[in-house]
């Protein structure tokens, strides 16, 4: 996506959600829904001005001429691919805190994310990895006793 | 006075309350440094420690502790973008872009400083307050709270950078986040689908760590690298100790806004209710708006770290003041020290003024000290903590995302949290992303909520008459004062710019 289409996909979500919020509002009763119509209603208000100002740029830069396009285009395909890959790696940290709780996702997660994003040496990705687990287990499970999020299988089995 | 004055100094000098001083400081820094955990988990984990101790200990440790928690804070603010707690989050906003450009050493120097600064002059005003505190937290009913909240609400204006409307936009967002949970005057779920952890409203901590620290991972990602772009890996010369202090030297060249912003973190730790992020970004907004160049702000503006810091560490004075003074805690943290008076055999009120004065002493003067000790503690570790900065990318996030996650479940101990921070990640990338100003989201949740409640509550009492109480009226006349100052500052340099 370029990024005349990103922001302009991105002033629309804002404009759904201010939209959302304000179909939402109109079910509830006279008195809550004060407050949320305050807010909503110059929020569509705003973001749809911020739409038409995006599509008129969007559609004037569609107009002129540009003479790097091929090699911004291969730039933002390094940006599309680079976001895929991090927002694909922090879903699936949240996928294994889901799944097998703190405790189990963090080394593995380290582990994978050194080794195969970070390209780093085997030492270094098992020392990194023992290191950073053993000082989160001490001061958060040894130290502090805070109850930790232990995973759904943990509370499957339990 | 002179006489309990002076007992409160000599009683904390003894080897036992010092040492104990010296212990907190490490922890408290360590409860505000660590997202997620917080002065008031530190708070409720170390009072079972003070179980026989006499006051004067028990106090060095337990409020020597919580007074520098914000000090602890404001370094993985500047170093990742990831404040440690939430009152912290406004130093991110100048402290992060300023270890970007190279500047980290000198952004922890001045946040440093200006905490300590700010404690100090905290501590100093509580002591000043003691014999006139009565009708000065008597004058604040709910129609001052919210024409308050209304005044820092405007300030979204200030710090929207070039764009009103996208300021507008995240400002709104923030506001729109802030009615999430149970609707204060009828008990209706707004917005809560179905989730039960959405009913006391949207997590603080969720939020700021998605809206900042998770949407800079994502974008440190993307750009590859380290989170100090100083050119080479080795230039590492901002981060030396003489960057430090200039850092140290800059809160001194900025004394009148350190000042100012110490006595808005006095003022509003004073008022029950208001919390310590609307201090700091009501600080943070007042620098912005009183800027030579407030252009700057949000780009590395070293003001912008001085604001929001001494305001954070000096409301710690003013809500020891309602809390010794009446039994009221200024603030949840002082609910929880509230525990500890009654566990070290006292109880606050104003009879606590007369019998124990020697011991209110002595806490203004742990403040004083406590603050003092934690500066000079910090800065002696922060040159070759700055170096951080440099650590290549795939290094940091996932450490960073790791933090994150933690911080974000322990606030509420539930995972929902962590899909909050997600989206909200998201959402912040998509912001930094197009030039949307993130700040204002922050204001809009923080003081939204408040200003609901504080509207709903006077408007019971008094109808529209609202506006018409003294004290609400000036406030008004600040708030009108604050949007049109600003505008007619830009119509002047606009008509400036065309006549040339």
């Amino acid at each position: 996506m370029t990024k005349g289409k990103g922001k302009l996909v991105f002033s629309l979500v804002m404009l759904i959600i201010f939209a959302g919020m304000l179909v939402m509002s109109m079910g509830y009763s006279q008195k809550a829904r004060f407050v949320p119509l305050v807010v909503s209603i110059p929020g569509v208000i705003v973001s749809t001005v911020q739409l038409l100002i995006e599509l008129r740029s969007f559609f004037n830069q569609r107009l002129k001429a540009v003479p790097d396009s091929e090699k911004r285009r291969v730039k933002d395909e390094q940006v599309a691919r680079s976001e895929k890959m991090i927002v694909g790696w922090i879903l699936f940290l949240l996928a294994l805190i889901f799944i097998v709780g703190f405790w189990v996702a963090v080394p593995v997660f380290l582990l994978l994310f050194f080794r195969i994003y970070g390209k780093e040496s085997w030492t270094f990705t098992i020392v990194g990895t023992a290191c950073s687990w053993g000082v989160i287990f001490v001061i958060f499970q040894v130290l502090l006793k805070v109850p930790i999020y232990e995973g759904l299988l943990e509370i499957g089995f339990m | 006075m002179i006489e309990a004055m002076i007992s409160g100094f000599v009683q904390l000098w003894a080897w036992k309350p010092i040492l104990l001083m010296v212990l907190a400081i490490p922890i408290g820094c360590f409860f505000g440094a660590v997202p997620g955990l917080g002065g008031n988990l530190g708070l409720a984990l170390c009072i079972p420690f003070a179980f026989g101790m006499d006051p004067i200990c028990g106090f060095a440790f337990l409020l020597g502790m919580h007074a520098v928690v914000h000090t602890g804070g404001a370094i993985p603010g500047i170093m990742f973008g990831t404040p440690g707690t939430g009152p912290n989050a406004a130093t991110v906003i100048d402290g992060f872009p300023m270890a970007q450009k190279g500047e980290a050493g000198r952004a922890i120097g001045a946040a440093l400083m200006a905490s300590g600064m700010g404690g100090i002059l905290g501590a100093f005003l509580l002591a000043l307050m003691i014999p006139v505190v009565r009708p000065v937290v008597l004058a604040f009913s709910p129609a001052e709270f919210f024409m308050m909240c209304i005044f820092g609400i405007t300030l979204i204006s200030l710090i929207s950078g070039n764009s009103l409307v996208k300021g507008l936009i995240v400002g709104l967002f923030g506001l729109a986040l802030a009615l999430v949970g149970m609707d204060p005057k009828t008990g209706i779920l707004r917005f809560g689908f179905g989730q039960t952890f959405l009913w006391d409203g949207v997590d603080l901590v969720a939020v700021v760590v998605g809206i900042f620290a998770l949407s800079e991972m994502i974008d440190l990602a993307v750009k590859g690298g380290a989170i100090a772009k100083t050119g080479t890996d080795a230039d590492t010369s901002g981060y030396g100790f003489e960057n430090v202090m200039q850092g140290i030297k800059d809160t001194f060249r900025h004394w009148w806004l350190l000042i100012r912003c110490s006595f808005i973190g006095i003022f509003i730790g004073m008022v029950p209710g208001l919390g310590g992020d609307a201090a700091s970004w009501i600080a943070y907004g007042h620098a912005a708006q009183t800027s030579k160049n407030p252009g700057q702000f949000g780009k590395g503006a070293v003001e912008g770290v001085i604001a929001p810091e001494s305001a954070n560490n000096s409301k710690e004075g003013g809500s020891l003041l309602p809390t010794v003074a009446f039994g009221v805690p200024g603030s949840s943290g002082m609910a929880i020290l509230l525990g500890a008076f009654m566990i070290l055999g006292l109880a606050p009120g104003p009879k606590m003024l007369v019998d124990e004065l020697d011991i209110v002493w002595a806490m203004v003067w742990i403040l004083v000290i406590t603050n003092i000790f934690a500066v000079a503690m910090m800065i002696a570790v922060t040159g070759p903590m700055s170096k951080l900065s440099f650590v290549r990318g795939s290094v940091i996030i996932p450490f960073v995302l790791i933090l994150v996650f933690l911080g974000s479940y322990l606030s509420i101990g539930h995972w929902g949290n962590l899909l909050v921070t997600i989206i909200l990640g998201f959402l912040g990338y998509g912001m930094k992303k197009y030039g949307y100003p993130r700040p204002p989201l922050i204001i809009g949740i923080v003081l939204g909520h408040l200003a609901e409640v504080e509207l709903h509550k006077a408007y019971t009492l008094w109808g529209m008459g609202l506006f018409m109480r003294p004290l609400t009226m000036v406030l008004l006349v600040l708030t009108i004062l604050s949007i049109t100052i600003p505008i007619i500052k830009w119509y002047r340099k606009d008509k400036g710019v065309h006549a040339a």
